[in-house]
């Protein structure tokens, strides 16, 4: 009855508080009740003396914001925003404690004679460790009181690189974090992975947030420049606050920001980064000569007959010679003759001269932040210009971005909002030169166009076409062609609010609303002297049999397709926050919120035939898109597409979260969190639209036991964390779903596909998290770290799998599937030596461990071949999702045929190895993703000079190296293969190589034995140094008598170079097709 | 106290509310274009899916006897490796293809017309018992059994009354649920399922049908698939019950004096002979016939058992600049011929019937009837007989000329060899003979590796 009572005493006050007279609410409620329980907690405090004082920077700055607490109580104050605190202090002598993020802590003895007011000078820390503050998104915390598992990294790790993408900056760098270049092929693959995968078939992308909202745009539109910090959230307590999209972890972006009481400010930061053309000849191809070979081969046997007698296809150049010579229009030696002319030339010659250029991209930003007592902001508007290395591709961006705070009634009231305006601008070649045959020359030797093949038409089918029929000019060639066609432009406005109101010192209630509006447009624009367009035309160009006229069904001008996407998005949060200690040296810090969002996106095509560019006339009236007109060169018929269309899509969730975490005496930490997510799942019961997820911590700080006080370990954690993320599949549904696809082309009806079978058990995925953690620092933090052990578990995945084709689909998708994965995540840094004033030299290293394996599958596997050419539809339990299988190789026979083993005994029955499902006649090679990688980066400093080294490596992983492919050689006539000089050839060659004789026709089972064997597996393991960076803060204070705050210009090299690597075939295991390319850029930043 | 109530009252109350408007906000549709079928239009759009109902395999097709490879190095050059062996009948047909339209497609039609009776069986009966809602029970059913009927001619031995309750059929499959996988049925209990789906049909569908929607199955349609079934399973007198009932109610037929027959497309996909349209799942033009593709020309001996003066020598094939055959487009204006059903196939099996039983003279009006219609006016010579086997003969000759490329030519052999006829089909290819003499079980075709290795089910002997 006292409680009751209790509780509508404290009701009562917050009706006043607010003046309105019904709580609507229901998060409401939440907040009295804290409310209620502090209020109920509440003793009287020991009286004592109030101390003042101001707390200023180095500068003599006013710091708003440190924390003036009185060690060993819950005593707590903030200084406002003039630098002023004001505290009273129990009786007897207290140590008074100052702490400010990013600076060093100040312990002060007082007693109760001395009541200031106290003039503190806050020190900027050189060891940022203690201090950090990470961010969920939902609040920010110090590190040191974190149970999860946080990677932070800071401003100047972030601006050690120099890119145009922010994620790039956190490669090397980041533990915990893979970056995913050419892993095993998969088709659900993602470019960045957080400890490893726990999904299979859902979306496998960590969730990334942009200033405490999930961003959904393109990360190109990020300016890394605006970028204070990164936090990565690793485990369940860090990011369980995610609920259903942390499955795969959480990237926290944080803006600047301003500071209050700190004079303008401005900034200026500029860069340029330089890259060479890419080598061409890195990776292996047929040569010219090889290739002819191989023609004549195929020319003999007939090969080309179909082709060449249906009198348009395209026949390579060395085949329509080939042609000549057995037609008699060019004797034996003649033939020979040009066919060795061709043999002699290189398209990549060509290709190198014409089609690439050195890279070159720039970078400007220019930032003005400060603040006053009421009132901080931050600008800044920068700029990226981009030249890709192929001729004609170009990136452009440009971003304004505006952020202010004010501060009402002494702080209480916050309102701080932001907007953030971004443009790019990408061009593009789209119809981009491949060329068909190694020889191919798009230049004479004075530089003129020559035509080649486009591979649907023979440049001899052009040749003897009459000039006067009045077709547009049918030839293509590449080097008229070379300019952008291709234009995709993207704008985005965010606009962040949020209004925060301290009621009590001990409770905060805020509202956050963003609104994202992103347009883009993607216009393809090829104008009538494209090749595109006059090959579009003269297909389907008639003459009129009688008047000799020509009838064109696609009429003469450019074609311009547009397609525009439009996005808008809302999310609203309501959330208290409360932080109060209740009895002495406990504190409880807890959150409780609420959130809607809705994301809404249309799409819509169109295309403009007859286009003219100066007026902007099209002719699609004068156009009939339902009628079929035969080709001008073949008997079948096509429909001109009319290229329209439109789509939306309607992505919403309802949200409850809360977080608590409860401090004993600075040593013990519990903390807890909660989360239930709703969505717009589609064909779902509205109680298996949500999840509810959550998660508990423990951190045990066993330094801070009287105990346990030794010199040489100052700081010794404990954590331990448990708990659920989730993920989330909008792809799949419980019932069964159509799509409508409009109407039909033969029968003029609308008709639909069906996308999904019905699946009445379908759940949401979970992944289980269990983290154990260690953090330490040895005495003057000479060596300090962190080691974690983790377990994550994907519970209820969804599986597509395999099924009788007999059930009418062709793959299915359900929750059949579950992983593990295990994984130690150790950080460690080192101040080598550390003497200000002279050389100085730190290392920081990174190790990761992780392996993962598929634990449930439940769906019948398939035959041996599913299992090793796609392994990731076809995963098996017991092994990595991502793993590399293979035949068991057993040599070629005496006749260059590959051979493998079949039930223990060497085998030439191509069907029966490719059906088998007998697991014995597999290997399984190993992981095909790193499951050891890391770094290790030396940092030197001397008086303003400092130079970095990153080395990373990734090792324990295989991948297939590519070889001789008969059947695509002789098929779709590929000339890009390796080892055609290695094949069998002659008897007793198969006892000096693998590569198989190329047989005709090509068998396919028998390719790919030996293309799938396991002699063409190797180790990925690798170590290169990844990027070098130097940089020198001038002296200011002597250079420009102060007018200039900091000067500092840098030097940084990215893609050094392979120190070693464990495969013998000379391929970058990251960079398979083409080569790493070396970058270096130069820049400078200036303050004022 | 009461009034210390209020607030929490409200608090709950909104609540509640809340919870409404939550709903109703999470109710919103993910995408524009997605549907959960739950309308008799939207099973209506099911049916209508153009690309993967109406569909027919072709690989029975590539290994009948109407067509042949110029030579081995044409024939070796051949992409797809089903197409390639199905012409030498090779024991591993598919040699490790993995998509096989013949097996797959019409097994997604059945998906098809099964989710289409699911959702009508859960619609409420005033809509499910509708003249509409029963007219789509009927056309999901008529599909159903033309795709099982397609699978049984192909993957199964032809009709043999004494063993064909132990002769294997294929996985019936009569539920869209995607748990449970069939065995094989018998051949008999397959024969019972698919008459049984087009005798229910027949009480659904409509006599007439939309001449511009001929997809659209119909009571003739139904009937057709009848008569063409009980042919084929050798009940001739059934087969002749059924026919008649089909001509009773559409018996047009094309004059092909008024086609302008030296066109390369001379028929649309809306002739008045077609009953129901079909595809068949392998394309003219990228394998088998075409003007250009040089690589096959028409059975010489085919060629020659048509007169001068018929006219279906210019309507179904052209001359190459090379001097081959090639095979125009047939009742389909595009690359995949036409495989439904048409007038002309029925008067042929009326004709056949009527020859079977005895009824040479009737039998012989038949056909007469049929081909006044494909000659040059005035040349075509009325053909008479009182003998039956005479009448049988010419009727079975005309069958050939009639209804080339239209994926029967194979099930005719396999029935006529059923029936003791001991035909051997033989390739030659550069002085390497293939043979596939009429006892062969290679007449059937195996069932692709993936559904064995996935579902277990019994391999065809080969």
């Amino acid at each position: 009855m006292k409680r009751n009572l209790r509780l509508r005493t404290c009701y009562t006050q917050i009706i006043r508080i607010f003046r309105c007279p019904k709580p609507t609410y229901n998060s409401l409620l939440a907040v009295l009740t804290i409310m209620c329980l502090e209020a109920r907690a509440q003793s009287p405090e020991q009286s004592g003396a109030v101390l003042s004082g101001i707390v200023v920077d180095t500068i003599d700055h006013p710091i708003a914001g440190a924390t003036v607490g009185i060690k060993g109580t819950s005593i707590k104050t903030q200084t406002d925003s003039r630098g002023h605190f004001s505290i009273r202090a129990p009786r007897g002598e207290q140590l008074l404690e100052i702490v400010y993020l990013g600076h060093q802590t100040i312990r002060e003895k007082i007693d109760n004679d001395n009541r200031g007011p106290f003039y503190f000078k806050l020190l900027p820390n050189e060891n940022m460790l203690e201090e950090v503050e990470v961010s969920t998104g939902y609040q920010t915390l110090p590190k040191e009181r974190a149970t999860g598992s946080f990677v932070h990294i800071d401003t100047e790790l972030l601006n050690r690189r120099v890119s145009t993408n922010i994620l790039d900056r956190l490669d090397g760098v980041t533990s915990g974090l893979a970056f995913n270049r050419n892993n095993q092929v998969s088709g659900n693959e993602t470019p960045i992975s957080i400890r490893g995968r726990s999904t299979l078939f859902a979306n496998p992308e960590p969730l990334i947030i942009l200033d405490n909202f999930p961003y959904e745009g393109d990360l190109a539109s990020i300016n890394p420049n605006d970028v204070e910090s990164i936090t990565v959230l690793k485990d369940a307590a860090a990011a369980s606050i995610w609920g259903v999209r942390a499955g795969n972890g959480v990237i926290v972006i944080t803006s600047k920001n301003g500071r209050a009481n700190q004079k303008p400010s401005i900034r200026f930061n500029a860069n340029a980064t330089f890259s060479a053309k890419p080598d061409l000849w890195y990776a292996p191809q047929l040569s010219s000569a090889e290739f002819i070979e191989v023609e004549r081969f195929l020319f003999e046997k007939g090969k080309y007959n179909a082709t060449i007698n249906n009198g348009y296809g395209a026949l390579s150049p060395a085949v329509e010679i080939m042609l000549k010579g057995r037609e008699g229009k060019l004797s034996d030696s003649e033939t020979e003759a040009m066919l060795q002319t061709l043999a002699g030339q290189d398209i990549r010659d060509d290709l190198n001269r014409y089609f690439y250029q050195n890279g070159l991209n720039q970078q400007y930003q220019l930032e003005l932040s400060g603040g006053g007592v009421f009132n901080d902001y931050f600008i800044s508007g920068s700029t990226d210009q981009n030249r890709s290395q192929t001729v004609a591709d170009a990136f452009h961006r440009y971003t304004l971005n505006a952020r202010n705070t004010y501060r009402f009634f002494g702080d209480r009231l916050k309102l701080t909002n932001g907007v953030l305006f971004t443009y790019t601008s990408a061009d593009a070649n789209q119809r981009q030169y491949r060329p068909d045959y190694p020889y191919d020359r798009v230049a004479d030797s004075s530089g003129n166009a020559l035509p080649v093949s486009d591979g649907s038409l023979r440049l001899s089918y052009l040749d003897a076409l009459d000039n006067n029929l009045g077709l547009l000019d049918w030839y293509y060639r590449p080097l008229d062609e070379r300019k952008a066609n291709f234009n995709n432009t993207g704008t985005n406005i965010r606009v962040t609010n949020s209004l925060s109101y301290s009621i009590i010192p001990s409770l905060e209630l805020s509202a956050n609303y963003l609104y994202l509006k992103a347009y883009s447009d993607m216009t393809r624009y090829d104008d009538v002297n494209a090749y595109y367009t006059r090959n579009q035309i003269n297909s389907l160009t008639q003459i009129d049999p009688e008047t000799g006229q020509l009838i064109r069904p696609i009429p003469l001008g450019g074609i311009r397709s547009v397609s525009t996407g439009n996005q808008t998005g809302h999310t609203g949060r309501i959330q208290a926050s409360h932080s109060h200690s209740y009895f002495s040296g406990q504190t409880l810090h807890a959150i409780l919120g609420f959130e809607m969002s809705s994301s809404t996106s249309e799409d819509a095509r169109t295309t403009l035939y007859g286009y003219k560019e100066e007026t902007a006339a099209n002719a699609n009236g004068t156009m009939n898109f339902t009628a079929d007109y035969p080709y001008f060169y073949r008997t079948s018929r096509a429909r001109i597409d009319a290229g329209v269309g439109n789509s939306a899509s309607t992505d919403r969730y309802i949200s409850y979260y809360g977080n608590l975490s409860y401090s004993i005496l600075d040593k013990y930490i519990v903390s807890g969190s909660f989360r239930k997510d709703e969505s717009n799942l589609f064909g779902v019961k509205s109680n298996q639209r949500g999840v509810p997820l959550w998660s508990a911590g423990l951190l045990y700080k066993l330094s801070e036991e009287p105990f346990f006080q030794t010199n040489w370990l100052p700081r010794l954690a404990l954590r331990a964390t448990y708990g659920y993320n989730g993920n989330i599949d909008k792809s799949t549904a419980a019932l069964l779903t159509a799509r409508a696809v409009g109407i039909g082309p033969q029968w003029n009806s609308f008709y639909s596909t069906i996308t999904n079978p019905p699946n009445p058990s379908l759940r949401w995925e979970r992944v289980r998290n269990l983290n154990l953690g260690v953090d330490f620092a040895l005495k003057n933090n000479r060596v300090d770290g962190s080691i974690e052990y983790y377990i994550k578990q994907g519970l209820d995945l969804i599986g597509d799998s395999p099924i009788a084709p007999q059930t009418g689909v062709a793959s299915y998708r359900g929750n059949s599937a579950a992983t593990e994965t295990k994984g130690v995540d150790v950080m460690l840094n080192s101040r080598i030596t550390h003497q200000p004033e002279a050389f100085q030299w730190s290392a920081a290293f990174l190790f990761n461990y992780v392996r993962d394996r598929v634990t449930d599958f439940k769906k019948e596997r398939g035959s041996n071949w599913d299992i090793i050419s796609s392994n990731y539809l076809n995963p098996l339990v017991g092994y990595p999702y991502n793993s590399l299988f293979a035949y068991r190789w057993a040599g070629l026979d005496g006749e260059g045929s590959p051979q493998a083993l079949l039930d223990d005994a060497v085998s030439k029955d191509y069907t029966a190895i490719r059906n088998s499902t007998d697991l014995l006649n597999l290997r399984f090679v190993g992981s095909g993703a790193p499951t050891v990688f890391g770094s290790l980066r030396n940092t030197f400093g001397w008086n303003g000079l400092s130079l970095s080294v990153n080395i990373t490596y990734k090792t324990g992983y295989y991948f297939r190296r590519p070889s001789l492919n008969n059947s695509s050689l002789y098929n779709s006539f590929s000339y890009q293969q390796a080892d055609y000089d290695r094949r069998w050839q002659q008897p007793g060659d198969e006892k000096i190589t693998n590569v198989p004789a190329l047989i005709y026709p090509a068998n396919l089972n028998r390719t790919n034995i030996y293309i799938y064997s396991d002699v063409l597996a190797v180790r990925g393991d690798h170590v290169r140094i990844q990027d070098i960076s130097a940089n020198y803060v001038f002296n200011t204070s002597k250079l420009f008598a102060g007018t200039v705050k900091q000067l500092k210009c840098y030097l940084y090299a990215n893609n050094v170079g392979i120190i070693w690597k464990s495969n013998k075939a000379g391929i970058d295991p990251d960079n398979r097709s083409l080569p790493a390319i070396r970058t270096y850029a130069v820049g400078l930043t200036a303050s004022f | 106290m009461k009034k210390k109530i209020y607030p929490l009252l409200a608090a709950g109350i909104s609540l509640l509310l809340f919870q409404q408007c939550s709903e109703r906000f999470l109710d919103a549709k993910p995408s524009t274009s997605l549907i959960v079928p739950a309308s008799l239009e939207d099973i209506e759009n099911l049916l209508d899916n153009e690309a993967e109902i109406n569909q027919s395999g072709g690989l029975g097709q590539l290994s009948a006897d109407e067509y042949y490879y110029i030579n081995k190095a044409e024939w070796e050059s051949i992409f797809s490796p089903s197409a390639r062996n199905a012409y030498t009948w090779a024991a591993d047909l598919y040699e490790g293809e993995e998509f096989i339209r013949d097996w797959n497609t019409p097994y997604t039609s059945i998906f098809y017309a099964n989710s289409a009776l699911e959702t009508l069986a859960g619609m409420p009966s005033g809509e499910r018992d509708s003249g509409y809602g029963k007219y789509l029970r009927g056309r999901a059913l008529f599909i159903r059994a033309f795709a099982h009927f397609d699978l049984v001619k192909n993957f199964c031995t032809a009709y043999n009354p004494t063993t064909v309750d132990t002769d294997l059929g294929i996985p019936i499959r009569l539920n869209a649920g995607m748990d449970n996988i069939a065995g094989r049925s018998s051949l008999s209990e397959s024969y019972n399922v698919i008459i049984n789906d087009l005798e229910e049909a027949l009480e659904y569908l409509p006599p007439q049908f939309d001449i511009e929607k001929r997809n659209r199955p119909s009571k003739p349609a139904c009937l057709a698939l009848l008569a063409r079934i009980y042919h084929y399973m050798g009940k001739y007198d059934l087969a002749e019950e059924q026919v008649n009932a089909c001509l009773a109610l559409y018996n047009k037929l094309i004059d092909y004096n008024t086609v302008d027959v030296e066109r390369v497309n001379p028929f649309t996909r809306t002739n008045d002979e077609v009953i129901v349209s079909i595809s068949q799942v392998i394309g003219l033009f990228s394998t088998v016939s075409s003007m250009t593709n040089t690589s096959i020309s028409i059975d010489t001996v085919l060629l020659a058992l048509y007169e001068p003066d018929d006219l279906r020598l210019q309507a179904f094939y052209g001359t190459r600049a090379d001097g081959y055959t090639y095979k125009k487009p047939g009742y389909n204006d595009g690359n995949y011929p036409f495989t439904g059903l048409a007038t002309d196939e029925m008067y042929l099996i009326k004709a056949e019937c009527q020859a079977r039983r005895g009824a040479a003279a009737e039998s012989m009006e038949t056909l007469n009837s049929l081909l006044r219609h494909r000659y040059k006016t005035g040349t075509y010579t009325e053909q008479h007989t009182d003998n039956a086997r005479e009448a049988l003969n010419s009727v079975l000759e005309e069958r050939r000329k009639e209804l080339v490329w239209r994926g029967i030519r194979w099930m005719d052999l396999k029935r006529l060899n059923a029936e003791g006829a001991d035909i051997s089909l033989k390739r030659i290819l550069d002085g390497n003979t293939y043979e596939l003499p009429a006892n062969s079980p290679r007449w059937v075709l195996p069932i692709p590796d993936t559904e064995i290795t996935l579902s277990g089910i019994t391999q065809n002997p080969r």
